[in-house]
Formats: structure tokens, C-alpha cells, sequence
């Protein structure tokens, strides 16, 4: 084979253009892939957030942080950058505030760099009406009895690319149940202002079953239904609820017969006469009148009987011997004298309080005509009254007589006709005298001295010449319980049996003589 | 990717708009359209969207059009039907230029077809009760100014891939408006017109 000196060989000027073409092919191929299809780019809605997202099919090409920028179909705007997207190192970016448009083609693109060096970059379009794929919102399910309560959980916030009608008609929300083979959707209904979440109530349902739910937003214009993964709950029979009820009621009623069984007995018995259930109340439990026992009444005040001792104090007169009919009629009544030359005192005492209690003159006590006493009661008069006084010779007729009746004082003649001082049968008045100032006289048959009113005269008759004129009162009312006051006139006399008895028993030192008591 | 699956979406926006039909049988209708809607998959040779970005024009969708909260229900049925029959003459006059499947494109016109027929017996039916349809090219205008600039564009960009891609992004707008006036006008139940005596109004403002 002679080679040829026409034959054109290759001269090396001619490879520098092909050098230089595959240089530069291969300097080309080295240049970023800026196809569509170097990187599958995805728009979801997850949370209700429109996120974009990116992953690249050769996976050789690792960049390190990426850029974002979109444009839009219908405006010949240009590319602008994604400002919170920039250098990111994730592989997606929230762009719910970006892209507010839904029925808008949106035109992204996603730069990949490792440092300076643009390594790839991804371009598409999304037309978000009907690319955008919506992913199922989170619930939560609370079964019951014979229901379920689906809470749907919806954000604060919706995006305003979701705004207004958009959620209402274009996804709306469906709730699947399913029991077994039977599948049944519900539809609730969102309007257009949703804040939080969302319940809705799956009714009618049949206790003791396993149930499962589903949720997702079934989208009329945009892309596939997806449903989010079911969660099951079991129904809780029925008969725990109605048990519960019926014991509720059953605890009702055997209470009820515990106490009919317990006021049916009180009735039988209380008819037997095993119980007598007394009607009668004390007074102090009778609380018909509330008034009078919210405002507790006064006690009725005691009728206290106020005596006013009125103190005669009788001069020692010295008989003269004179029996001359003058001095006595010119003179005036002298009080009594006895044999002994003492001079009889009168004890008065006036009732100053309401009559409540009967009084009794001294005089009355020694007047000679008084009627013969009354042996019974001055026997038992006499009893009190020896126990009353502590001494029985000094006991003074007066006084016995006044305590005879239990507190009735002698009535003072002054007062006599004052219809004030009424008889009064159950009061008791006792005073108590001062022996040391007083004689009580016991009255003869042949005494006819009469009974002087001493109650405006000053007379003294204290045999010890003692001032003490101590003469104390004690007035006390009577409740019923004290007998009754027997009249002054047949209790006054003296119970001479009595007295007598007592006195011979104790006579150590009273010596009665012409009738007085002395001391 | 518009182009991949705009006649899926075209498809499943028709569909989606009869779900919101006023008559049973319509809504009957839709349904099986909407099943024979989602078989046209179609993966279409798609340009770059990078390279279509310098294309990119703004048709002025008139969004008051589609605002049907100002318009008797005839009026918005009227509306409705010149959106979807301008979207048919759009799409058979020159779709070859699109590089779609045949196929696809014959079924998705048939299906348009029949909710167009529906649509003007619905159309009809108001119009017996609603005088107000009669005086509906008011509101019709618009909508054909909107899609007389798409065929401009398309015609100016020599009906090319990116021209289509620009005309497929608009023709979802649409869409997704159209689907608003449905459901709005389902919902609310328009008024006949004996309470609305007033015209509608003629002023329309372009998006963009």
C-alpha cells in the first residue's frame, strides 16, 4: 500500500477545531444539567403550609446548599428569589405566603451549589389548582358508646391560598368509617371562617364494634385523593352504660323502700301504743309562735312585794301608879303596857308592789277578839314557822302570825282601804326581824288593850336600848308552789300549843311572863 | 409539564364543572365524562418551560367576567357557554400544531361537545324564563375579546410549542374560572328575571 503524497493526512492545525468542539463538549457536559428532568420537583400541602420540594435523580451531584427562585405564567415577570429560601441546605421551602395565587401557574426553580459552583438546577411549573397535592390533615378520634367524636385539627390560621371558598368547595373534608366491610363517608360541612379544630360526631353507631376512620380532603379540581392512615377505636358495649343506669336506679328505689319500710313501722308501732309520740311539747319546744321564740319574751316580772317597814320606836314609860281616868282620856292612845313596863310596838308593813300578796295587820294578830285559830294550819304554820326562826322562844307573834301565811304582812291601817293591796292567795312574803329590837306579845283572853296604829308614831321599844333597829325584809313572791295564804285572822293567833311545846323544850333563856316573851 | 397533562386537566376541569350542573341529567353526564375525562393521559413532547419563559404574554383574562355575583343566572350560563365554545374552536382549528395525539384530542373535543349541547339546552330553557338571555352578548364580548387576543398570540407565534404552552397555562385560568361560575351559580339559585331589571354592567377589567 504506497501512500499516497495526494492523500490528505490530518494535519494537526485541523484537530484543534475538534479538540476544541469536544473540549468543549466535554467542558458541557461538565456544565450544570439545566433540564427539566434533572430534579423532580413536588408541591404538597402538609399542615395546610404549601411546601415545595425537590429531589434530584442523580444522586452523584451532592450540593450543598440551594437557592430558590419562581416566576409566573400569565405576566412575563421575571425570576425572583425566594428571600427565606436562599442557601438552604433542606431540600424544601415553605412557600404558603409566597405563591397566594391558586388558580396561577407557578414557575419555579431550584439552583443547587456546592460553594460558589452552581451544580444543578431544576425547573418546572405547577398550575396549583390541579398539581398541588393535598395531604390529609391530623385528627384525632375519641369513640364512645354508640358515637365518635372526629377531631380534625385545622391550623390558627388558614393560608390564604386556602382562603374563602377555596376550602369550603374546592377540598372538602371527608371523613370515611368504616366497620368491617361497610364503608360510609361523611361530609361535614366548613365554612369559610375555620379557626382550631374541627369536631364532628359520628353518630348512630353500634355498641361493642370495631371501628376505623379515615380523613382527607377530597379535591374537585386539584390532584389525587390521599388518604391519611386510619385510626381505630372500639365501641364500648353498651350494657357497662345501661348497667350503671340500672344500678342507679335500683339504689334509688331501695332507698325509697328502706324508708317506707322505716315510717311504716313507726306508724304501726306508735298505733300498737309500742311508742307514744308525745304531741305535747314542753313550752320551751313549742316553737308555733317563732316571734316569741326569736325574741325570747321577758320572764313575767317577779311580783316582788316591797315592804316598807316602818320602825316605831316606843318610849320605856314608868307606870306612876296613877289610875286616873284623865291621863288616859287626855293623853293620848298610849300603846299598850304590859305588866313588865314595856310598851308594845306595832309592826307594820305596807305592800308597796302590785297586790300579789295579802297583808296582815299586827293588830290584827292581838286583838283580843280574834277568832279562835284555826289548829291545823297553825300546826303546820307552826312548823314553818319554828323552822323558820331559829330560836323558838324568840319567835314573836307578829311574825308567826306573818309567817303563818307565808310571807303575808300585817296591813298597814293607813292603807287599809287602798284597793292596791288585794288578797292574793300563792304569794309568799317573808321577812325576817331583828329580835334585838322587838317583843312579840302574846295576847291574853283579858287583854283588852287595843291595837294602836304605830305606823305614824316614834316609839321606841328596845329593851336592850339597843339601836339597832335592824329589821329586814325579805319579800319574796310566791309561784304556786308556796301554800296558800290562810287568812290573817284565823292564822294569826298564836299556836299556843305549839309554842308552848317548843318553848318547854328550849327555855334556856325565854321567860314568858304576862304573856311576853323575854329575853 | 402543562403540556403532559393539559388535556388531563382540561378534562378533569370539565368534568369537575358538571358536578355543579344544574339538571340530574347533566350531572349524569359529566360523571362519565369525567371517568372517560381522566383515561386521556397523554404525554405530550413538551418544550422547556425554561425556553418558552421569554414567550410569555398577559391575555387579560377578564376576571369581572367570571365574577358572577353581578350577573342573572341566564347571563352567567351565557358567559359559561362562550367560554367553553371559544376553548373548542381553539383547539380544532389548530391543535396540530400541538403535537398532541390525535386521539386524545378527538375525545376531549367530543366531550366538550356534549356539555356545550347540554349547556345550550340549559341556555334555552332559562331562556324561555328568562328574558335577560336575550340581551346577553353584552356579557358574551368580553370573553371573546379575551380568546380573539389568545388567537392572535398564537397566530403571531406561528402556533408554536411555546406559543401553546403560553395558550394552555391561560386556558387553565379559564378553566378554574368557569368552575367558580358553576358552583356559584348552582349555589345561590339565581334570582329569575323579574327581580333583576337592571343591565349588567359593560365595564370589564383585564387581569394582569
Amino acid at each position: 500500500m504506497l501512500w499516497s503524497q495526494n492523500t490528505s493526512w490530518i494535519r494537526p492545525r485541523d484537530l484543534y477545531p475538534v479538540v476544541y468542539i469536544g473540549l468543549m463538549v466535554g467542558v458541557v457536559s461538565a456544565w450544570p444539567d439545566l433540564s427539566d428532568e434533572s430534579c423532580t420537583l413536588k408541591v404538597t400541602f402538609r399542615s395546610f403550609r404549601l411546601i415545595l420540594s425537590w429531589e434530584l435523580k442523580n444522586h452523584s451531584i451532592a450540593p450543598t446548599h440551594y437557592t430558590l427562585w419562581y416566576t409566573v405564567m400569565s405576566k412575563p415577570d421575571d425570576m425572583k428569589i425566594v428571600e427565606h429560601c436562599s442557601n438552604i441546605t433542606a431540600s424544601f421551602c415553605d412557600l404558603t405566603d409566597v405563591w397566594e395565587v391558586l388558580p396561577e401557574t407557578y414557575i419555579p426553580r431550584v439552583d443547587g451549589f456546592r460553594g460558589n459552583t452552581m451544580l444543578v438546577s431544576c425547573i418546572s411549573d405547577f398550575f396549583l389548582a390541579t398539581h398541588v397535592s393535598l395531604e390529609p390533615p391530623d385528627f384525632d378520634i375519641v369513640g364512645s358508646t354508640n358515637h365518635i367524636n372526629v377531631i380534625v385539627k385545622f391550623p390558627p390560621v388558614i393560608p390564604k391560598i386556602l382562603n374563602g371558598e377555596i376550602l369550603q368547595h374546592y377540598l372538602p373534608l371527608v371523613i370515611e368509617e368504616q366497620s368491617g366491610k361497610i364503608v360510609k363517608k361523611h361530609h361535614p360541612k366548613l365554612n369559610g371562617n375555620i379557626i382550631g379544630n374541627v369536631t364532628y360526631v359520628i353518630d348512630k353507631l353500634i355498641p361493642n364494634t370495631n371501628y376505623c376512620v379515615s380523613v382527607y380532603f377530597k379535591s374537585k379540581v386539584m390532584g389525587a385523593i390521599n388518604r391519611s392512615p386510619v385510626k381505630c377505636t372500639f365501641l364500648q358495649p353498651g350494657q357497662e352504660t345501661e348497667s350503671s343506669e340500672s344500678a342507679k336506679i335500683g339504689g334509688i328505689i331501695v332507698m325509697f323502700l328502706i324508708a317506707a319500710v322505716f315510717i311504716s313501722t313507726i306508724l304501726i308501732l306508735k298505733r300498737v301504743g309500742y311508742i307514744c309520740l308525745r304531741n305535747d311539747f314542753p313550752k320551751v319546744l313549742n316553737f308555733n309562735n317563732l316571734s316569741s321564740w326569736v325574741f325570747l319574751e321577758r320572764p313575767p316580772l317577779e311580783t316582788v312585794a316591797f315592804v316598807e317597814v316602818i320602825h316605831v320606836n316606843r318610849k320605856k314609860k314608868v307606870w306612876d301608879y296613877n289610875y286616873d281616868d284623865e291621863s288616859d282620856s287626855n293623853e293620848e292612845v298610849a300603846p299598850p303596857v304590859s305588866g313588865g313596863g314595856y310598851t308594845m310596838h306595832g309592826l307594820t308593813g305596807r305592800l308597796l308592789g302590785p297586790a300579789s300578796a295579802s297583808s296582815a295587820t299586827l293588830e290584827d294578830c292581838i286583838q283580843p277578839d280574834a277568832e279562835e285559830p284555826d289548829q291545823s294550819e297553825p300546826e303546820a304554820d307552826t312548823e314553818r314557822l319554828m323552822a323558820a326562826w331559829p330560836s323558838p322562844e324568840q319567835s314573836e307573834c307578829c311574825k308567826s302570825g306573818a309567817y303563818k301565811e307565808r310571807g303575808r304582812l300585817p296591813q298597814d291601817p293607813v292603807s287599809e282601804d287602798d284597793d292596791s293591796f288585794t288578797e292574793e292567795s300563792g304569794d309568799k312574803i317573808t321577812f325576817n326581824v331583828n329580835l334585838n329590837s322587838v317583843f312579840v306579845r302574846i295576847p291574853d283572853d283579858d287583854s283588852e288593850v287595843p291595837p294602836t296604829s304605830p305606823s305614824f308614831l316614834e316609839e321606841t321599844a328596845n329593851l336592850e336600848d339597843s339601836d339597832e333597829t335592824e329589821i329586814s325584809f325579805l319579800a319574796a313572791s310566791g309561784e304556786g308552789t308556796q301554800p296558800p295564804f290562810a287568812s290573817p285572822s284565823a292564822e294569826c293567833p298564836w299556836p299556843e300549843d305549839a309554842l308552848s311545846d317548843k318553848s318547854d323544850s328550849s327555855e334556856s333563856d325565854a321567860d314568858i311572863r304576862d304573856g311576853y316573851i323575854m329575853r | 409539564m402543562i403540556n403532559k397533562h393539559f388535556f388531563e386537566i382540561v378534562s378533569v376541569l370539565l368534568a369537575s364543572s358538571t358536578i355543579f350542573s344544574l339538571e340530574l341529567k347533566l350531572a349524569l353526564f359529566q360523571q362519565r365524562v369525567n371517568r372517560e375525562s381522566l383515561k386521556l393521559l397523554s404525554t405530550l413532547q413538551s418544550s422547556s418551560i425554561q425556553q418558552c419563559l421569554p414567550h410569555r404574554k398577559n391575555f387579560l383574562l377578564p376576571q369581572r367576567s367570571v365574577n358572577p355575583r353581578q350577573y342573572q343566572k341566564g347571563q352567567a350560563l351565557a358567559i359559561l357557554h362562550e367560554m367553553l365554545q371559544q376553548i373548542f374552536n381553539l383547539f380544532r382549528a389548530n391543535t396540530s400544531s400541538g403535537g398532541w395525539e390525535e386521539s386524545h384530542v378527538e375525545k376531549f373535543l367530543t366531550e366538550l361537545h356534549q356539555q356545550l349541547e347540554y349547556l345550550e339546552t340549559l341556555t334555552g330553557l332559562e331562556a324561555e324564563q328568562d328574558s335577560s338571555i336575550l340581551g346577553s352578548e353584552n356579557v358574551r364580548l368580553p370573553i371573546k375579546m379575551y380568546f380573539q387576543r389568545i388567537h392572535d398570540y398564537l397566530e403571531s407565534q406561528e402556533y408554536s410549542s411555546c406559543a401553546w404552552t403560553i395558550v394552555r397555562g391561560e386556558i387553565n385560568r379559564c378553566l378554574f374560572f368557569a368552575l367558580q361560575l358553576i358552583r356559584k351559580i348552582s349555589k345561590r339559585g339565581m334570582h329569575s328575571s323579574k327581580n333583576e331589571e337592571h343591565e349588567p354592567r359593560a365595564d370589564f377589567r383585564s387581569i394582569g
